[in-house]
This record gives C-alpha cells, sequence and structure tokens, in this order.
C-alpha cells in the first residue's frame, strides 16, 4: 500500500486550494448558518461559490391521491418559487460580499443526489452543508442527507453545527 | 486576491489510516496556503486488564502505555514530517482515551483550534463508503467547522 504521505505536497499556486465552493440551500436555519459561513470562506479565502436549491416535485402518489382537489403542475411551480427564493437568497449574500455567485435550482426528489450531481457537473472542490438539515430534527443522526452527502462526496465537505441557543 | 484567513489553527486527528494520511497532507497544504498553524493529535485507548487488542494483552499497564506512546509519537511523526516539508508551524499532542471523539473535540477547545480537518472513516471503518463513528460523533458534537476528507 502506498504511503500517501510519501507524495510531495504540490508546491503553493497562489490560486485558492478551494475555487469553487457548492452551498445547498433548504431555507432552515442550519442552511442559513452554512451559507453565511460559505460566504465568508470564499470572501476570505478567494473562491467563488456555486448556490444550489433541491426542489422536490410532490411524490406521484400524494398528487393521485388528491387529484381532484389539487394541481400537481401548481404544486410544482410553489415548490420551485420557494426554491428559488432560497437560492436568491445566497446569491444576495454573495453579491454583497463581493463574491462571484452561480446560482442553481434543479428538481430531484433526492437532495442529497442532487448534491452530488451538481458538485461533480460544476467542478466544484468544496461543499459546505450544515449538520442536520430541514428533516434532521434528530441530534444524533447528523442529518441524514449530510451524511448521504458525506458518503457519497468525491470532494471534502466542511461540516457547520450551528451553536446551541444559550441557556 | 486573499483577505485574512479564517482559521488560524487547525486540528489534525490521526489513528494512522490510510484516509487519515490524506486528511492530514490535505489540512497541511490548506495551512500552508492560508498561513494558519497546525496541532496533530492522536488517542491511544487507556489500558484495560481484560482486552481484546493485542498490543493490551500480556502487557503490564506501564509496558502498555510506553508501548502505546510509542505508537501515538509514529502516528504524529506524520504529521511532524508533513507540516515540516510545508513550512507550517506543527504542534503535537497526545492523549489518552476510549472515546477519541471526545479527545478531539476537548483538545480543539483546549488549544483554540478554529478548523478541525479529518477523514471521514478511520482505520475501524468497515468500508470508504460508510461514515466512521468518530467521525459522526464528531460533527454531532463539535461546535468548531469540521472539514471531512474521503
Amino acid at each position: 500500500m502506498a504511503d500517501p504521505l510519501d507524495k510531495p505536497l504540490d508546491k503553493p499556486s497562489g490560486r485558492p486550494l478551494y475555487k469553487r465552493i457548492l452551498v445547498p440551500t433548504d431555507g432552515s436555519d442550519v442552511s442559513a448558518v452554512a451559507e453565511h459561513a460559505a460566504v465568508e470562506f470564499a470572501r476570505a479565502h478567494g473562491s467563488e461559490i456555486v448556490a444550489l436549491s433541491v426542489a422536490q416535485p410532490y411524490p406521484a402518489y400524494a398528487a393521485a391521491e388528491a387529484s381532484m382537489a389539487v394541481d400537481p403542475g401548481l404544486d410544482n411551480e410553489a415548490v420551485r418559487e420557494a426554491a428559488e427564493r432560497n437560492v436568491r437568497r445566497v446569491s444576495a449574500a454573495a453579491a454583497g460580499a463581493g463574491v462571484a455567485c452561480t446560482p442553481l435550482t434543479v428538481f430531484s426528489h433526492s437532495a442529497s443526489d442532487a448534491i452530488l450531481d451538481s458538485a461533480r457537473d460544476h467542478g466544484c472542490d468544496l461543499i459546505f452543508m450544515g449538520s442536520h438539515g430541514r428533516r434532521g430534527l434528530s441530534r444524533l443522526l447528523a442529518g441524514s442527507e449530510t451524511q448521504k452527502v458525506l458518503a457519497g462526496a468525491e470532494v471534502p465537505v466542511m461540516v457547520l453545527r450551528p451553536k446551541p441557543p444559550a441557556g | 486576491m486573499m483577505n485574512a484567513p479564517l482559521y488560524h489553527r487547525i486540528l489534525l486527528p490521526t489513528d494512522g489510516s490510510e484516509a487519515s494520511q490524506r486528511a492530514i497532507l490535505a489540512g497541511v497544504e490548506f495551512a500552508r496556503d492560508i498561513g494558519a498553524d497546525v496541532v496533530g493529535l492522536t488517542a491511544t485507548p487507556a489500558f484495560h486488564v481484560v482486552s481484546t487488542d493485542p498490543d493490551m494483552v500480556g502487557d503490564t499497564a506501564d509496558q502498555y502505555a510506553d508501548a502505546s506512546r510509542e505508537r501515538g509519537r509514529r502516528l504524529l511523526d506524520d504529521v511532524e514530517r508533513a507540516a515540516r516539508e510545508a513550512g507550517v508551524p506543527c504542534q503535537l499532542e497526545q492523549t489518552v482515551s476510549d472515546e477519541p471523539w471526545q479527545a478531539i473535540i476537548e483538545t480543539a477547545r483546549r488549544l483554540g483550534c478554529d478548523l478541525i480537518v479529518m477523514a471521514s472513516h478511520g482505520r475501524r471503518g468497515l468500508s470508504s463508503l460508510l461514515l466512521g463513528s468518530e467521525t459522526q460523533k464528531v460533527l454531532v458534537h463539535s461546535t468548531i467547522p469540521v472539514l471531512v476528507h474521503r
């Protein structure tokens, strides 16, 4: 087994080590912590940001159940609007800090798959995530989507946990 | 163009696995680029009279303490070497703990580290596709950002 430590480091390139950071956002307080940290990181270290919002379409069975009352097309439009609102918030924060930001909204049933695919497609070399997302109510799970991203990511993942409320 | 770096002292925990060696290199390279220093940390398990660990069986507590200090020292040599070659200031910490994740968080706090760089899985991880249990516990409990490398 080759010892990874026997390979010398590349010489400093003068360019940031992490050039393009993927920041998934779901509008939760936890992802707001990651967004804020990513913008700060990008500003300090000269990186750019790809802000990703995953619009999760209504599952087909839910639409079928309520097909008399609900037009799934309208629902998906609302989902997309919410997702775009989230990503616009990150773009605005990045612009305020003078950080280049590419906003991205994708439709997917799996947030973690969308995150991993987007990181690959957009050549991101770092992913910023909160330690639990919208669904992660249990601290012990450390966020199931975050776990899936950590297990599947080809690039490093910066995990941030919101500070516990005082008192 | 680089503004004032966000991190000044990076904790690099290691268990000697290939994954943690890769994380050490990445952490040292990042430290070099942003002008931070690093702290190498290894946690060796406490001595237990009844144990399935071949390093403990047949030893007295003293022999075990010597042997595990020696083992920890070898793991930390990796961090020291990588840091020296990159010109990054480095300090080394050895702790005795059966809960490495606690040692990691406690050391980060005590030494004022503002970032932890570690591997997603360690020696005990069955598969590189799973998140190691120590890493998972650090993620749940650390209020300091953790940069996880595969």
